[in-house]
């Protein structure tokens, strides 16, 4: 017989791949939080104190920037929850379930620069698809200007953000609800349960983890969306598309990297705080089977 | 036992697959100077590694290996690469021509430059753009020594020259003008002729409405068109006021002080009022602005004369249709240039000699002469001496030598003020969207300007 003894692996297994996550992640970052307080131009540093918080918090597109961050996020992760738990519903015992899972998790494979210039040419007020098609059916007033109307175009970039990731969100879904007992299930159908009180007292909570991960995983892509906006309205009609990272750009492209480099930890900031909070709040809540 | 066989015939027809691969990759890759040979440019995107010193090829005179220089250039253009190609035969060099996207160009000019990266010939925004952002006295050769540095054009030269002498870029293409490109054969059916003010504008506005054309095309979408206006207009407060940018570059005026820039974008405002302007104006591009005033459905649209040659490679047989006019202002006439984007070298370029013996050849007379012949309508020599000929010329082209001999010339205020202000497209979508006021538009520009020049730690900000 064997002692059975808790045995670790050396550190020094792990140290190379420490070396090479301090170099290229940590160390980057630091320098980050460190050019964040200068006026950097890739030539020159030169220490600035607080001025570029200061410089950004006084500037009105940064409050427009981070409203229409908030409510990009809001919506997406709403949308995408919703929406792909419905679709997991839907297709977990489907007839032709792999195709239509196929289907729908087609555009997750997609750039998001394809997206946007395929929705920039479905969009398109006068010829774009949406609208053509709306008019030819007698709905001409729902041919907005969906990408170009101050009220609308971030609602627009949200609903093309969730038609691109619910197929994802849809697999995790999947995923968990193929996890779930299949005697839990029968057990609440022989205590009389309806499907409605069988999803809520029984499929419901033992989601709640691939639930948080979905809200975890979309919160923070929303929070971080760039390329999806850039491509498709490259934050205008003026700034009423503008969110945290493509402000950050266009600082960038103005040359200002100690400013823009302000902005991303700024950013950094603000998704770390929610993203800790939120998995606080929602981790509560999880059941394990 | 049969499966057991199968799956080891399986894995040596596997094996003997990647091996055919591998040797006929290795066949393909090999030996590629002697493929390249009859290319003397190669068009790439990847952005290889500059100052390769690579040489392709063989010199059929002196069976010498032909250089290839590398070269960094903003967005796609056939018509462009038909005379660097041109340019190339005739010096006996290949250029290898790296495309960059437009929208990130600058920013990948000035990655370069920090991380000494630049191409072997440099292709760049003049003044202070290149003074600010690819920090030329620690980067670039300084090209004084050649002899074609006397032959810039006085209008033109400090946009190239240092206060010291110094001449770290020389121009690269014609001298480009900014103003209103229009439509000759709709003017002619709707009985307009060229307007020579603001109030003319909207006259012949409302008769091109009334013709069944858009009188005036703006492309928001691609949202630095909505500054040519701006910019052109703003050549007219240099113009009536003496000395004012002088005087916002010393942080002692503003932007609100310039009244035909205001003005501009006021009377845009009028005219999206009036119906004068397309209606999806804020989702229209640059390339349907093209079709627009090529095909007739637009009558006018505020450009750079950088516009004709892309008309040129899309619309070619268009190109003697279409004609040019400065922004129209009472009085005396204004007109707006961009000084050409500098030819410069990186000092740690190991083809410095070969670049330099393009840049003579391009800025020659016979250089000049291959050049306009393949860019007939961009706009005018910048170089000294150059003779057109005038028979040849295309009606854009006769158009703008015919307002730069009567129009007070200025150069572009986004080249000439103190620190780059970055692009205001943005902002004046507010202005058309009514969000914003033409002068909270010279405000903001003016904030752009402070907050950007303290930073860079110009005095008297």
């Amino acid at each position: 017989m064997h002692n059975l003894e808790r045995k670790t692996y050396s550190l020094t297994f792990v140290l190379p791949w420490l070396l090479v996550y301090a170099v290229f992640f940590i160390l980057p970052t630091l320098f980050g939080f460190y050019y964040a307080f200068t006026d950097w131009n890739l030539h020159s540093v030169r220490f600035a104190g607080l001025n570029n918080f200061v410089e950004i918090f006084q500037d009105p597109v940064f409050s427009m920037a981070m409203k229409n961050t908030i409510l990009f996020t809001v919506v997406s992760v709403a949308l995408k929850v919703v929406v792909s738990l419905s679709l997991a519903l839907a297709l977990h015992r489907c007839i032709a379930s792999n195709f239509f899972r196929t289907v729908f998790f087609t555009p997750y494979v997609l750039s998001y620069i394809a997206i946007g210039v395929l929705f920039t040419a479905i969009l398109h007020p006068e010829i774009g698809l949406l609208n053509q098609t709306l008019r030819a059916i007698g709905l001409d007033f729902l041919a907005w200007g969906w990408l170009i109307e101050k009220g609308k175009v971030i609602y627009s970039l949200a609903f093309i953000d969730v038609w691109r990731s619910m197929g994802f969100h849809m697999a995790v879904f999947i995923a968990a609800l193929q996890t779930i007992p299949q005697d839990l299930q029968e057990a609440a159908l022989t205590d009389g349960a309806g499907p409605l009180q069988k999803f809520r007292h029984v499929t419901f909570p033992l989601l709640a983890s691939a639930f948080n991960a979905n809200i975890m995983f979309a919160l923070i892509v929303g929070l971080t969306k760039f390329d999806l906006v850039y491509a498709t309205t490259g934050g205008g009609p003026g700034y009423f598309s503008e969110v945290l990272k493509t402000m950050v750009y266009k600082q960038f492209a103005m040359g200002r990297y100690g400013l823009a480099t302000a902005g991303e930890l700024i950013i950094f900031i603000v998704v770390i705080t929610l993203t800790v909070a939120l998995r606080r709040m929602l981790e509560k809540r999880e059941v394990e089977v | 036992m049969k499966r057991k066989g199968q799956k080891r015939r399986a894995n040596v027809l596997l094996l003997a697959m990647i091996v055919f691969s591998l040797l006929l990759v290795t066949a393909c890759g090999g030996n590629s100077g002697s493929s390249s040979n009859n290319n003397t440019t190669g068009k790439n995107n990847t952005g290889a590694p500059s100052g390769s010193g690579k040489t392709d090829g063989q010199d059929n005179k002196d069976n010498k290996p032909k250089v290839t220089i590398t070269h960094a250039v903003n967005g796609d253009s056939p018509s462009r690469d038909a005379w660097i190609q041109a340019i190339a035969d005739a010096v006996g060099v290949n250029v290898d021509i790296q495309i960059l996207p437009t929208e990130q160009f600058e920013q990948i000019y000035k990655v370069k430059a920090g991380t000494k990266d630049l191409p072997d010939m440099i292709n760049y925004h003049p003044g202070a753009r290149t003074r600010f952002d690819l920090q030329p006295r620690d980067n670039l050769v300084d090209l004084s020594d050649l002899p074609i540095a006397n032959k810039i054009m006085d209008d033109i030269l400090p946009y190239y020259q240092e206060e010291d002498g110094a001449l770290y870029g020389v121009p690269s293409q014609a001298v480009r003008f900014g103003g209103i490109a229009y439509n000759k054969r709709v003017f002619k059916e709707a009985g307009v002729s060229v307007p020579q003010s603001l109030e003319e504008l909207l006259d012949i506005s409302e008769k091109l409405k009334a013709h069944g054309v858009t009188p005036f095309y703006l492309s928001g979408k691609d949202s630095w068109t909505l500054q040519i206006p701006g910019l052109v207009a703003f050549s007219y407060d240099q113009l009536h006021t003496e000395g004012i940018l002088n005087q916002i570059n010393q942080n002692k005026a503003s932007f609100t002080d310039a009244k035909n820039f205001i003005e501009a974008y006021e009377t845009l405002l009028v005219m999206l009022d009036r119906g004068y302007i397309n209606s999806d104006f804020l989702s229209a591009t640059y390339a349907n602005g093209q079709q627009a005033i090529a095909e007739g459905t637009a009558a006018m649209y505020p450009v750079l004369s950088s516009f004709y040659g892309t008309i040129m490679d899309n619309y070619p047989d268009k190109l003697d249709e279409m004609g040019f006019f400065p922004w129209p202002v009472e009085g005396q006439k204004a007109v707006t240039f961009w000084p050409p984007m500098i030819y410069g070298i990186p000092n740690y370029s190991k083809n410095i000699d070969d670049v330099k013996k393009y840049i003579e050849y391009f800025a020659s007379d016979e250089g000049q002469s291959l050049y306009f012949k393949h860019q007939p309508a961009i706009g005018v020599p910048a170089y000294k001496g150059i003779q057109i000929d005038e028979s040849t010329l295309l009606e854009p082209i006769k158009d703008m030598i015919e307002v730069s001999k009567t129009a007070r010339q200025f150069a572009t205020m986004d080249f000439s003020v103190v620190v780059n202000m970055g692009a205001f497209g943005e902002k004046v979508q507010e202005v058309l969207m009514e969000v914003r006021t033409p002068t909270g538009l010279a405000e903001y520009l003016m904030d752009t300007l402070r907050n950007n020049a303290k930073s860079a730690g110009i005095a008297g900000f």
